[in-house]
């Protein structure tokens, strides 16, 4: 059976009397409800009419007229009717609920319960009447309408909500309120100030109850941030807002409402931040790094704390846009930077220089600029970046280069100076000689002569070295490789006849070596000779020449079978001056120490493996003439 | 046939001189040979033989390093006041450094750059590009 059919025929049973009962009063209908057969219950067709149903035909109605109630509603009209009806004193039973009407929009009916007995057929039976708010006047929809909109807003916005009774004691939440902290609105019972300070954090605590009775006090205002426990036992933070809704005569505060917002995410995050900002700081800090920022937007600079420190700077000096620049020395060191701003600020760039400046307490100090620059709708918003104190590393650089400038001089006074006497013993033994030719005969002349001939050819070494690094720079052009090697193999032919020795060259026809010409032959042709000088005894010299390119280098090995050098016992002389290892009548000692010499002015290196008796394998890198 | 040729030979370092006074003499040179302890009296003593329409010497010896005025000094000097054709002076030095030499051949008065010592090879190599007429 229908409930619309069933609820006819229980009119047609319990008489029209009572359905009708209500028909005359314009503006109010009938309803009953029976409370152990909910689907028992019924409202007049005064209900159609307020639902703009009358213009239809019974047989198209709906079938259950509670179905046009909002389903919210219709819960709370449940909930109230069974207080009421277990306890009428406490709850009075009246209700606006929801409505929709046939055309579509929202209505709102007051449901209230008779207050006249009606006749005794069902003890479950409840009666009443409703009325359109409508008619009632416009405000009353408006005001509900209006908690209708705010209460979607709250549950939206996931607001936990609540009203505090200072009279009475207690606190009224929402679910959300408890559901924040992993609670049922039941399982927070009973709710009041002492319990929820029960739930703050420890830590909070103080504060939360200060803001607390200063505002209770008509003190500032009620907003702050605390953790509250959650159920399972972490905490969340919450942000707080409330305020006082009603006072006494007195003028004390008798309400106040208010909401709690789980902001632990977000909070999270500022920790986490801050953290992380903490330790940026710290780091700069520890290498001496500063953040510096320009907001061309806004027309502020920025310095942080190590900034400020190489500046040297007053604690209370508030730095202005012009400052940016004018710490940098005067000339070069300005210029330099002005222009590189200038760049930044036309199109995104990041610059990274050295400057000097003068601090605010007129100290000179290096420091390293680092800039970058942000554009916003094709215009320069910001320009920030680092600023690092170099002057240490400067300072090293300079006197390093001092100190190595000092080294050549030194070394060229030395050969210079020493050659002036050396070069004056060999011209009076020149003479000497050529006076008395016996002079020779003398064991003490001749033993004179070897020492001056030796120092001759040891200042000359010395001046080449000298040389080498001076050279460099005006020299350096490239070379095909092959054509260098064949050419230095061709020179030394005859050697390489007369002691039959035996090259395999495996090196690629297009490899361009950047070198200085000379250099590049005294290596291949000291690389060469050596393998040949140092050949095992009993059997004829194997070198194998090989090269590749490596990146921006370009190797060159040689290969030997020869008599090998103990590197454990040499290694760490193998390229010092004046360094024999073999007993061989011609090692001199400086063929090795001027390569390498040679090798690194031009920008490469050279490594070296060996083994007694097997063999040697020196590698040397040239920059890459390609590259 | 030799023909007594004239020289002089500007350095401070008198073992050098007592040297090279021989080396010149051995080959052909006469015995006045002019000495002079630097660039200065060098200049004093060419600006006289200049001013007295007398001969510069055939050959000039010039050290780098000296006191009072150095060889670098003297070079400068002695192209404002020489009208000679012929470059004569030979640079002297201990030195071997590449950028001296360069320096040093870049004055027009300026023949060659010998490296010390000096000897008789190549003292007999000088005169030989020395008699030979034209420049390098």
């Amino acid at each position: 059976m229908k409930p619309l059919e069933s609820e006819l025929n229980f009119y047609t049973k319990n008489g029209k009397d009572f359905l009708n009962s209500g028909e005359d009063g314009v503006r109010e209908g009938t309803w009953h409800w029976d409370l152990k057969k909910p689907h028992f219950s019924g409202v007049n067709s005064r209900f159609w009419g307020f639902l703009g149903y009358d213009q239809q035909p019974v047989s198209e109605l709906p079938a259950d007229w509670k179905s046009l109630m909002d389903p919210q509603d219709l819960e709370f009209f449940r909930e109230l009717l069974d207080k009421h009806s277990a306890e009428p004193q406490k709850y009075s039973f009246d209700i606006v609920c929801k409505f929709r009407h046939f055309e579509g929009y929202p209505v709102w009916l007051n449901f209230k319960k008779s207050t006249v007995d009606s006749p005794k057929l069902n003890p479950y039976k409840v009666v009443g009447s409703f009325s359109l708010l409508r008619a009632e006047g416009e405000d009353t929809v408006a005001l509900k309408k209006k908690v209708d909109y705010f209460q979607n807003v709250i549950e939206a916005s996931n607001l936990g909500t609540f009203e505090v009774d200072f009279e009475k004691e207690i606190a009224i939440c929402n679910d959300r309120y408890a559901g924040m902290l992993g609670y049922t609105l039941e399982e927070l019972e009973p709710w009041n100030h002492n319990t929820w300070l029960k739930l703050v954090h420890p830590e909070d605590c103080k504060v939360v109850k200060e803001s607390y009775e200063k505002y209770i006090n008509n003190q500032g205002i009620y907003e702050m941030e605390f953790r509250m426990k959650h159920k399972q036992g972490h905490w969340v933070w919450i942000l707080s807002r409330a305020e006082i809704i009603e006072y006494s005569p007195q003028g004390k505060p008798r309400k106040m409402a208010g909401y709690h917002y789980d902001i632990t995410r977000r909070k999270t995050d500022e920790l986490l931040l801050a953290k992380f900002k903490k330790l940026l700081e710290q780091s700069n800090e520890a290498a001496q790094i500063g953040y510096w920022e320009l907001d061309f937007d806004k027309n502020l600079i920025y310095w942080s704390k190590v900034v400020r420190e190489i500046r040297e700077v007053p604690a209370d000096y508030n730095p202005s846009l012009d400052d940016a620049l004018r710490y940098y020395l005067e000339g070069e060191d300005r210029e330099r930077l002005t222009k590189a701003i200038e760049k930044a600020m036309q199109e995104p760039t990041k610059f990274d220089l050295q400057a000097q400046i003068k601090t605010y307490k007129g100290n000179l100090k290096w420091v390293r600029v680092i800039g970058i620059s942000e554009f916003q709708e094709g215009k320069c918003v910001t320009l920030y970046g680092l600023m690092q104190d170099i002057s240490d590393k400067q300072k090293m650089t300079d006197d390093l280069t001092e100190h190595n400038n000092r080294l050549i001089n030194f070394a060229h006074i030395v050969s210079h100076n020493l050659r002036s006497h050396t070069g004056n013993i060999s011209m009076l033994m020149e003479l000497a000689q050529g006076e008395d030719p016996a002079l020779m005969e003398n064991e003490f002349f001749k033993n004179i002569k070897i020492v001056s001939d030796n120092m001759n050819e040891t200042i000359l070494h010395l001046n080449e070295i000298v040389e080498i690094n001076a050279k460099v720079v005006t020299a350096m052009s490239s070379h095909n490789l092959l054509e260098s090697i064949e050419k230095v193999i061709q020179n030394i032919n005859s050697t390489i006849k007369e002691s039959h020795t035996k090259i395999e060259i495996n090196v690629p026809k297009d490899i361009e070596v950047l070198a200085v010409h000379a250099y590049l032959e005294s290596i291949i042709l000291n690389l060469i000779t050596n393998a040949i000088k140092y050949k095992k005894t009993d059997s004829r010299a194997i070198i194998k020449i090989t090269a590749g390119i490596c990146q921006e280098f370009v190797y060159l090995e040689f290969a030997d079978n020869g008599m090998g050098i103990d590197l454990d016992k040499y290694g760490s002389q193998l390229f010092g001056m004046y360094r024999t290892f073999h007993e061989h009548k011609e090692a001199r000692g400086v063929g090795l120490f001027i390569i390498k010499n040679q090798i690194e002015a031009m920008g490469g290196r050279i490594e070296v493996k060996s083994s007694v008796n097997k063999g040697s394998n020196f590698t040397t890198y040239f920059k890459n003439g390609d590259y | 046939m030799e023909i007594t040729k004239t020289a002089c030979i500007i350095d401070d370092d008198p073992i050098f001189v007592f040297g090279t006074k021989i080396l010149l003499k051995n080959n052909g040179f006469g015995t006045d040979i002019m000495v002079c302890k630097n660039g200065k009296e060098a200049l004093d003593l060419f600006s006289d033989i200049l001013s007295s329409v007398k001969e510069l010497p055939e050959l000039i010896l010039l050290d780098l390093n000296m006191p009072v005025m150095d060889g670098w000094e003297f070079l400068e000097e002695f192209d404002k006041i020489s009208n000679q054709k012929k470059s004569c002076i030979y640079v002297l030095s201990s030195s071997i450094d590449k950028r001296d030499m360069e320096r040093a051949m870049a004055y027009p008065s300026v023949r060659n750059f010998i490296t010390k010592p000096l000897s008789s090879i190549k003292l007999r190599e000088l005169i030989l590009e020395m008699e030979t007429p034209g420049h390098q």
